[in-house]
């Protein structure tokens, strides 16, 4: 019946450092960004994201205990992340697709 | 007084006190007794959304603003609104049917986390307790869709307030979610197959897929709005950099599919009514099981329905217009199937088939209605009319609330041990289903013709349909109050039911009524099939009918 391997304590703490530095690195990138080296807005986000991304992942794999999770709950945790993917694409297809056609019509 | 024998029934306790017997319910973590307390509170809810609906009505009796001022007004319809769809359309079915059958129809004997689902009733009322403080100390003047920029930086009512308690129901709904389906995936009884489940578990899983799906993105949404309205942070607002759409993206995401999050477990209901009450083996079972999961994924991809008209790419309108058509074949395969369950079946019109019945013909208006929306052509002309008033309406009561009802209805001898008067139940069903035409067909005739909804002042031609629609309210509540009553009799007065009052098939009816605390005295072994009528059942009863005989 246990689905659940074990992660260590040591683990825990490690990936609590991980983090931690994650956090340092998103707010020296902001002070970079303003005060050293001002970046394209797309450039800067990306990068905000990606270090985002990976605190997302340390969590979900380790606190959540995903790693050593059924192959059932890793299932349901990955189709979250094929809905976060539905939404983004759909969202993001009007925001590219908005100024189309330019305007004709009488009103313009 | 200690008499050392086990409570008979999940409703007799032990308790020597009054507050021993209150705390025995506040801190139950027994399914059932959950699903009375969310029974008690979803229809407290209901009562205060149909009061606020009531001043609504009263108000439009004449073209003139004479009740409340239209900021009074805007503030009504938005209390009727957040009150009947967040604290009463969400959960009603998933929480009171869902919690009590649920773990009856598999044959466990509770749900995967019981004290996680007495946090989530905790959680249902810590939201409502917001809902009404904000109520009380002013309310919302929103609309139930809280479109931003006017939330988020120019309207001056309790929107944090109203937000904060949609944010905390929200992982009510979560939870209860995530507890059906770890539920259905892990304790269900040996032989109790996925396809020998009942359908109202099919739809039951199906809807909390949804729950867990979308409502975090509903969450981050009004959480978004809040951030913008105390720090004006620019997410929304155009004047701060912000989109306003951003927010109609979000909020739909969530909302489209949240109307399936109703109907889902409605059209559970009504799978279940109508084979009971043909005694017949429910007519394309897989058919009906896989589209509550096509509708749960369509419904997904179809959310900028409600924006055609809001400054969305047309090419999108165009796509999610397409998809919107897909969405609606599911919704008409079950209809369909229900239809050839009822053909040559033994039906009986017992009180809860007539809701069953009202049910499919009332979704089917409210459906196709609801494809004429889709068509962006036909939408842009009836978009924010009543036209989409009714058809809503048509959904979410008599889809929704009908089969709420029906549910109420058939489980009660199950829920309490007691039959209700069985007249007075036909009586009632029939005078909602003609209060609720009398209310809401006249709307789609004056949506039709341009009266726009959420005004309070409207010119004269339209004075007709809106009294109309008022009288039918009156019949309507009458409606469900009635039920009110003689249900609360049966309890006393009602005949004691035994544990299968409608010769059904399904776990839940091989137990006592009410269910002893562990439902289950030895786990069940499931051998057959749900739905399992003799062949000839129908035959059977129409042979053995005369006069006077049950219907
Ligand atoms: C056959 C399936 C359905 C289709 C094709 C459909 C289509 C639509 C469309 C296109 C709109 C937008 C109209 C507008 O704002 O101009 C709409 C509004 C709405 N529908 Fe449906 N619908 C369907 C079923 C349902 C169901 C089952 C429910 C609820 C149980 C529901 C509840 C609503 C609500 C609440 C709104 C209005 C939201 C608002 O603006 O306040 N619909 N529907
Ligand atoms: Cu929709």
């Amino acid at each position: 019946m246990n689905d659940h391997g074990h992660i260590s304590v040591r683990t825990y703490w490690n990936v609590f450092g991980g983090l931690m530095l994650l956090m340092g690195l998103t707010i020296g990138a902001y002070y970079i960004e303003k005060l050293v080296l001002p970046l394209p807005e797309i450039v800067a986000v990306g990068i905000a994201l990606l270090i985002a991304f990976t605190k997302t992942a340390l969590i979900v794999t380790f606190f959540m205990h995903l790693k050593v999770s059924s192959r059932l709950a890793q299932l349901f945790a990955a189709s979250s992340f094929v809905w976060l993917l539905i939404m983004f694409m759909i969202t993001m297809g009007d925001y590219f697709a908005r100024g189309w056609p330019a305007q004709t019509g009488p009103l313009s | 007084m200690s008499t050392s024998a086990i409570p008979q029934n999940y409703t007799s306790t032990r308790a020597d006190s009054a507050t021993e017997w209150i705390k025995s319910w506040l801190l139950t973590v027994d399914h059932k007794r959950i699903a009375i307390l969310y029974l008690l509170s979803i229809n407290f809810f209901f009562l205060l959304g149909g009061l606020a609906a009531s001043l609504v009505r009263v108000e439009l009796v004449t073209p003139q603003g004479d009740l409340m001022t239209a900021d009074m007004y805007n503030r009504m319809f938005t209390l009727h609104g957040v009150i009947m769809v967040f604290f009463f359309l969400i959960p009603a079915i998933p929480a009171v049917m869902g919690n009590f059958l649920v773990p009856l129809m598999i044959g466990a004997r509770d749900l995967a986390f019981p004290r996680l689902n007495l946090l989530s009733w905790y959680l249902y009322m810590g939201g409502g307790v917001f809902a009404l403080v904000a109520a009380i100390t002013g309310g919302v003047d929103t609309g139930w869709t809280f479109y931003t920029p006017f939330s988020s930086s120019y309207s001056n009512s309790n929107v944090i307030l109203t937000m904060s308690g949609a944010f905390i129901m929200g992982f009510s709904s979560i939870l209860t979610g995530l507890n059906f389906i770890v539920t259905i995936h892990k304790m269900r009884a040996p032989g109790m197959t996925w396809f020998r489940l009942p359908l109202f578990i099919w739809a039951n899983y199906a809807t909390s897929l949804i729950q867990i799906l979308a409502t975090p993105v509903l969450g981050i949404a009004l959480l978004l709005v809040m951030v913008e309205r105390v720090w004006r942070v620019g997410i929304f607002d155009p004047a701060l950099g912000g989109d306003p759409l951003l927010f109609q993206h979000l909020f739909w995401f969530y909302s489209h599919p949240a109307v399936y999050i109703m109907i889902l477990p409605a059209m559970g209901v009504i799978s279940e009514l109508i084979s009971a009450f043909s005694r017949k083996r429910i007519f394309g079972y897989e058919f009906i099981a896989f589209s509550s999961i096509a509708i749960a994924v369509l419904g997904f991809l179809v959310w900028g329905h409600h924006m055609f008209v809001s400054s969305q790419s047309v090419y999108s309108g165009l796509v999610f217009s397409f998809i919107t058509m897909l969405v609606a074949i599911p919704s008409a395969i079950k209809v369909f199937n229900w239809t050839a369950t009822l053909y040559k079946g033994s039906i009986s019109y017992r009180t809860p088939m007539l809701y069953a019945l009202g049910f499919i013909g009332l979704f089917i208006i409210g459906g196709l209605t609801g494809i004429f929306l889709g068509v962006v052509a036909v939408d842009i002309h009836v978009t924010d009319t009543y036209f989409v008033v009714a058809h809503f309406h048509y959904v979410m009561v008599g889809g929704t609330i009908m089969a709420y009802l029906g549910g109420i209805h058939y489980w009660w001898p199950k829920m309490t041990g007691r039959m209700y008067n069985e007249a007075w139940g036909a009586i009632s069903a029939l005078v909602v289903f003609v209060g609720f035409n009398m209310t809401f067909f006249p709307q789609f005739v004056m949506g039709y013709l341009g009266m726009p909804r959420r005004y309070h002042v409207y010119p004269e031609e339209f004075q007709i349909y809106h009294v109309l629609s008022t009288a039918g309210a009156s019949i309507l509540g009458l409606g469900f109050i009635i039920p009110i009553i003689y249900l609360t009799l049966s309890l006393f007065v009602g005949k004691v039911a035994g544990p299968n009052p409608w010769a059904a098939t399904g776990l839940e009816w091989s137990i006592a009524s009410p269910p002893p605390t562990h439902n289950f005295d030895q786990t069940p072994v499931v051998t057959e099939e749900a739905y399992a009528y003799p062949e000839d059942a129908a035959a059977q009863d129409s042979d053995s009918w005369q006069a006077g005989s049950h219907l």
